[in-house]
């Protein structure tokens, strides 16, 4: 046995959380989702506002970028793009997250080892900008064809490490 | 029968204000009332020693401390109240490094955003239903990483024997 190996334990919890939940007198899961999705529709009206202040940082992040982004402006862009992605499909809006997701991808440092261009994330927002300004729910129609094909392109454009 | 979790006390740790909302109005559509909200992880890691909650359901992305931090504070701080307190991880980093990552600093379970009722429910009755053993070694401390059964597996199992 090595030394790793013999560090090792396996250890009981003090207490489970299943000791402090009864099996009866509990909300049934179809009561539970209507009033889940309910509360979710209260907080979504405040989402376009929310995710134009998003657009803003996103930008002043990208300011005076001209071409070639350097790490730290892609590290601050990846962590904006990283909450629009993950609040748009929350809320209703999916496209919003496809196009995050692939800006998360792009300047990601440890997903595409390649250059990234200041235009290329330009693209990105200006879609964002779109989709909020027309309240783009759902999947989008030819919108979210036509968007999933431009997408689909510019992946071609990263490289993973 | 539908199981009460009506006893339970959970903290919510997020920036987001609207994913707090979001939340705890999952948790109160299923009977969960008790719920404290923390913006970062320092008053998430306050409220952990007031208010010893049974449940916590952080982000990862909210500086200046990440909720992948506050987790391996809570699994191995010294201070730490309740090392074995049941975390998910809510967070839209779905790749696979960071998800070896989250791992690796102890959570219970990961959900991705973008969340949904069904998915948050999903996770919340996995952790009642979580009956694994933590794992301690000199670099971890956390709920056994290796789930189910595996039964291609043909090596020695190392852990059995002990």
């Amino acid at each position: 046995m090595n030394a790793k190996s013999s560090s090792f334990k396996m250890v009981k919890p003090n207490k489970r959380l299943s000791e402090k939940v009864g099996s009866q007198g509990g909300i049934e899961m179809e009561d539970a989702m209507e009033r889940a999705n309910a509360a979710l529709a209260k907080v979504s009206t405040d989402f376009p506002d929310i995710c134009r202040g998003w657009i803003d940082t996103l930008n002043q992040a990208l300011s005076g970028s001209e071409a070639e982004l350097s790490a730290d402006t892609r590290r601050a862009l990846l962590s904006i793009a990283n909450d629009v992605r993950g609040q748009g499909g929350t809320f209703g809006f999916p496209l919003i997250t496809l196009v995050a997701d692939s800006l998360v991808k792009f300047v990601d440092l440890r997903e595409n080892s390649a250059v990234v261009e200041a235009s290329v994330v330009r693209v990105h927002i200006q879609a964002l900008e779109g989709l909020v300004r027309d309240n783009v729910v759902g999947v989008g129609g030819n919108t979210g064809m036509e968007l999933r094909t431009i997408i689909g392109a510019l992946a071609k454009k990263r490289r993973k490490p | 029968m539908a199981a009460n979790l009506q006893r339970l006390k959970v903290i919510i740790a997020d920036d987001s204000k609207q994913m707090r909302s979001v939340i705890s109005g999952f948790l109160d559509a299923v009977g969960i009332v008790n719920i404290r909200e923390a913006k970062d992880a320092d008053e998430a890691w306050n409220l952990c020693n007031s208010f010893n909650p049974d449940l916590m359901i952080t982000d990862w992305n909210m500086p200046p401390t990440s909720g992948v931090e506050l987790i391996k504070r809570i699994r191995t701080a010294p201070d730490s109240v309740n090392r074995f307190l049941p975390m998910i991880l809510l967070t839209a980093y779905n790749e696979e490094h960071r998800i070896i990552e989250a791992r690796n600093a102890g959570i219970s379970e990961f959900l991705l955003k973008p969340v949904t009722a069904a998915s948050f429910f999903d996770r919340i009755m996995a952790l009642v239903e979580d009956s694994r053993e933590f794992v301690e070694t000199s670099t971890f401390f956390g709920p056994d990483r290796r789930r189910g059964a595996r039964p291609s597996y043909s090596g020695a199992e190392r852990r059995k024997s002990r």
